[in-house]
């Protein structure tokens, strides 16, 4: 009894400690020193403020002289601003490296599909740009996902473009690495917001 | 179930090494689902030892006296409750209840930070298992519960054997107060563990800002409440249970739960001057190993037998093992410490002698010459011992030389520091709200000394309670009037709310007015009297305004002992205030005598009787009559020190709403000066 007891804890208490092995492997995503820093000024802000506060209350309750809570307001309101502008200088900066870290990945992915596009051309099939699936030629819509390769509005979702769908016209405009204006049809950089020419939001 | 108990205490052992392995290899690679599965296997570990205590409880509550701890520490006619709590009555047992208390503290561990990916996860579990696995091995190969009594046969061959009965449980052991007194010592001992491996955490990671204090603070104020509860706890077990007239007598096992109060307390108050100030972070990470170190060296003071005591239930050869896992916490603790010396710079230094921060400073000073004292007087014999082959003992009047001063100076700071500004506190400002209270408190000690108060140390505590009172009572009404100025709410209500929105300030104070209490009740102590009468029936005896009547002698045996019992009447002012029956015990199985005190207790004055024995033709008793003033202030002062306490450590339901409100004040003011 005791020992089918001991064999059956044995296995229930393995599998519950060894199942996170066998499952997909995670990363430990732990904060950088960076959010670190973060969450500390965060804190510190938290307390600076606390601080004020209490200032405030010493000074009613008769702790502090006019002077003195004067001279501490002034002390923790300059920490305080310090502090909040650090904040901001690194909420400001984690914007602009969230901006450009956006910008790559849509440059990389841009140039991945002009990658597939020229190899489809020199295998002479038709790459739908929905699904990336290749398709013979001759076919009028994806084979996998039914895009149509004659409706010019599913193709100028995924290129910007009103004109004719062919794979080299198509590979042309990604090549350009350029957004093109709906208003005007005017090509802008990429990392264009506004429409250099009409102002349009691009 | 032994072997049950046995094969929990194996695999927890090997899951223990292996979770703290693996938690450190999950952090160092990154890998979450190492991580997750040291996670699992910290709660596998519990579980263990959780099969291994339910197991021993099991073998007590059945009498199973095949097993030497059961046998050696219940015996049949042991009422059931009793029979449970004998599993911290001795040394085997106490050491597993030890561990499982760890482990439930693993346990809520884990399910709080389960999953959250914070960096300092895997290291505490890694300390925290690393202390399980410790005590695993004091389990299996020191001190095992599961133990099976053996007798050796002519032939030589071991076999099994069991006695008719046990031996018992410890009659001292035999009271109420016994079955909370460990186990909320215990709580309090083990629960720095966690604040402790939050610490070594921090310094692991070099992330050594306010995080840690943040995470752990909640930690530290729960294990502190438990050992100081644990401690008061104590002292009234020592006055109903021991029959000396006293709660507190440095003793060394009451010394030892003492020193990581006191360092406790310490840590509790500079942490505040990191948190404001950015100041004091090498010393609070010293206070906190310093204050874990203490709690572990207390486990080897009670366990080892090294000193002699009143609490020497269980003895035996495990100090080297503890003094192993002592070098071991100090050696990585404070290596790593030394290592991270750079990072642990102050961002601020002390203003002025006169700021909330130095009074904070010098209260940590006090509580660690405290601390040391009492370490060097209690360890002093084995010191002496070990130095010149002679155990000399250091005796009551080394303990109250040195503490006493060192008491009332932490009493008077009480006062102090919260009159005191962070930064600076003005002369002005010190004048006006000084002078009350130091004039209540002079007065205070005029009138006692007019009274025929002659004993120096009672009319400075006298004094210093008053002036702290005042200071308290002072902060109250000053923020409540300030609150209801702002608000127009009523004082009530402004106290309330005062209270409300800042817990941890007022819970404090709170707490400060427990501590004034328990001092009234230490300085009753200069008021003591007492006597040694011989009374026969019908005699009676007068001391102070009371007067004690023999009415009679009774002698009798239950199934768990022998009793002899005087029944006498209590007179004040020819008034019959109360009849007691103080009493004399024999155990049957474990043959050891006891004291039953009677205790007539009012808010003022206790009246402590011990029926010490009875006289050569046993026609008379012998009475020892102890007059205690003001001992109930100090169960008093520990209630409101627990309820100050819990206002403290519960959440700030309005902290958002204050935060916020703070927030748009400081953003308000920032606008004005740009």
């Amino acid at each position: 009894m005791s020992l089918i007891l001991v064999i059956l804890i044995t296995v229930l208490i393995l599998t519950f400690v060894f199942a996170p092995l066998f499952g997909k492997r995670k990363k430990f995503v732990t904060e950088s020193d960076d959010v670190e820093a973060y969450d500390n000024l965060i804190s510190k802000k938290e307390v600076v403020l606390h601080n004020l506060m209490d200032a405030e209350l010493d000074y009613k309750m008769g702790k502090l002289t006019e002077a003195d809570y004067k001279n501490l307001q002034a002390t923790l309101t300059l920490e305080a601003s310090l502090v909040l502008e650090k904040l901001d200088f690194i909420e400001k900066s984690q914007n602009f490296e969230t901006m450009v870290e956006t910008e790559i990945k849509n440059l990389r992915k841009m140039n991945d599909k002009a990658k597939i596009l020229e190899k489809s051309i020199e295998k002479e099939v038709k790459t739908c740009l929905v699904c990336l699936t290749e398709n013979l030629n001759e076919n009028k819509f994806c084979n996998s996902c039914g895009n149509s390769f004659e409706d010019k509005v599913s193709v100028k979702t995924c290129v910007n473009s009103q004109e004719e769908n062919s794979t080299q016209a198509m590979l042309t405009k990604f090549k350009s690495s350029a957004k093109t204006c709906v208003n005007c049809q005017g090509e802008n950089p990429l990392t264009n917001s506004f429409c250099g020419t009409c102002g349009t939001k691009l | 179930m032994a072997d049950i108990g046995n094969f929990a205490l194996i695999l927890g052992l090997v899951l223990a090494a292996f979770t703290g392995i693996i938690a450190v290899v999950g952090a160092r690679t990154g890998r979450g689902e190492l991580i997750l599965t040291a996670e699992n296997g910290a709660l596998a570990t519990v579980s263990m030892v959780t099969l291994a205590v339910g197991s021993l409880v099991y073998l007590l509550v059945t009498g199973d006296l095949t097993i030497n701890y059961v046998a050696g520490h219940i015996n049949k006619d042991l009422p059931m409750f009793y029979k449970v709590s004998s599993l911290w009555a001795g040394q085997e047992g106490s050491l597993l209840f030890w561990n499982w208390v760890l482990s439930v503290y693993i346990f809520i561990f884990v399910l709080l930070y389960r999953k959250k990916s914070n960096p300092l996860t895997p290291y505490v579990i890694f300390i925290l298992m690393a202390t399980t696995f410790f005590f695993f091995c004091l389990h299996l190969f020191v001190a095992n519960p599961f133990d099976r009594l053996v007798v050796a046969f002519a032939d030589g061959t071991m076999n099994p054997w069991s006695p008719q009965d046990g031996k018992g449980l410890n009659p001292l052991l035999q009271h109420p107060a016994m079955v909370f007194h460990p186990p909320m010592l215990y709580t309090g001992y083990i629960g720095f563990a966690i604040p402790f491996a939050f610490a070594i955490a921090a310094l692991a990671t070099n992330r050594l800002g306010a995080e840690w204090i943040r995470l752990s603070r909640r930690w530290t104020i729960i294990a502190w409440f438990f050992l100081g509860t644990g401690i008061i706890l104590g002292g009234k077990w020592a006055y109903v249970e021991l029959g000396w007239g006293g709660y507190w007598a440095w003793d060394p096992v009451e010394n030892a739960s003492l020193m990581p109060w006191l360092i406790g307390t310490a840590f509790l108050h500079s942490v505040m001057v990191q948190e404001k100030r950015g100041m004091l972070k090498i010393w609070n990470i010293s206070m906190i190993i310093g204050t874990y170190i203490l709690c572990i060296l207390g486990t080897f003071l009670t366990r080892s037998g090294v000193v002699s005591s009143v609490h020497a239930f269980a003895q035996s050869n495990i100090g080297v093992y503890f003094l192993t896992f002592i070098g071991f916490l100090l050696i990585v603790s404070l290596g790593l410490l030394y290592l991270r010396l750079d990072d642990l710079k102050s961002e601020n230094s002390f203003d002025v002698f006169s700021s909330r921060e130095s009074s904070f400073l010098f209260n940590n000073l006090l509580l660690l010459g405290s601390c040391l004292a009492v370490l060097w007087g209690t360890t002093f014999p084995i010191i002496s011992e070990w130095v010149t082959g002679e155990k000399i003992t250091v005796g009551q009047p080394f303990f109250n030389k040195i503490n006493v001063p060192i008491g009332l100076a932490l009493l008077i700071l009480t006062g102090v520091g919260p009159v005191l500004a962070w930064r600076k506190t003005s002369t002005e400002s010190l004048k006006r709200n000084f002078l009350l209270p130091v004039l209540l408190g002079l007065i205070a000690v005029g009138i006692s000394f007019g009274m025929g108060t002659r004993h120096v140390y009672a009319l400075i505590s006298i004094g210093s309670c008053v002036f702290v009172f005042v200071t308290i009572v002072q902060e109250f009404l000053k923020g409540a009037i300030a609150r209801a100025s702002s608000t127009g709410e009523n004082i009530l209500k402004a106290v309330v709310n005062l209270t409300r929105k800042n817990k941890r300030r007022y819970g404090g104070y709170i707490v400060h007015f427990g501590i004034v209490l328990i001092f009234v009740g230490f300085t009753g102590k200069a008021f003591e009297s007492e006597a040694h009468i011989e009374l026969g029936e019908g005699e009676e005896f007068t001391v102070k305004n009371y007067t004690l009547k023999l009415t009679k002698l009774e002698q009798g045996q239950t199934p768990n002992y022998f009793f002899d019992k005087a029944f006498l009447s209590v007179w004040k002012d020819g008034k019959n205030i109360e009849n007691v029956v103080p009493e004399r015990r024999q155990y049957i199985a474990s043959e050891q005598p006891t004291t039953e005190v009677e205790i007539h207790e009012t808010l003022l004055e206790d009246i402590y009787l011990v029926f010490n024995s009875r006289n050569e033709d046993e026609s008379k008793a012998e009475i020892q009559i102890y007059i205690n003033p003001l001992v109930s202030f100090v169960w008093v002062g520990a209630l409101v020190m627990v309820l100050g306490t819990f206002v403290a450590m519960f959440p700030d339901l309005g902290e958002e709403k204050f935060k916020q409100r703070a927030r748009e004040k400081a953003e308000k003011l920032i606008l004005e000066r740009v």
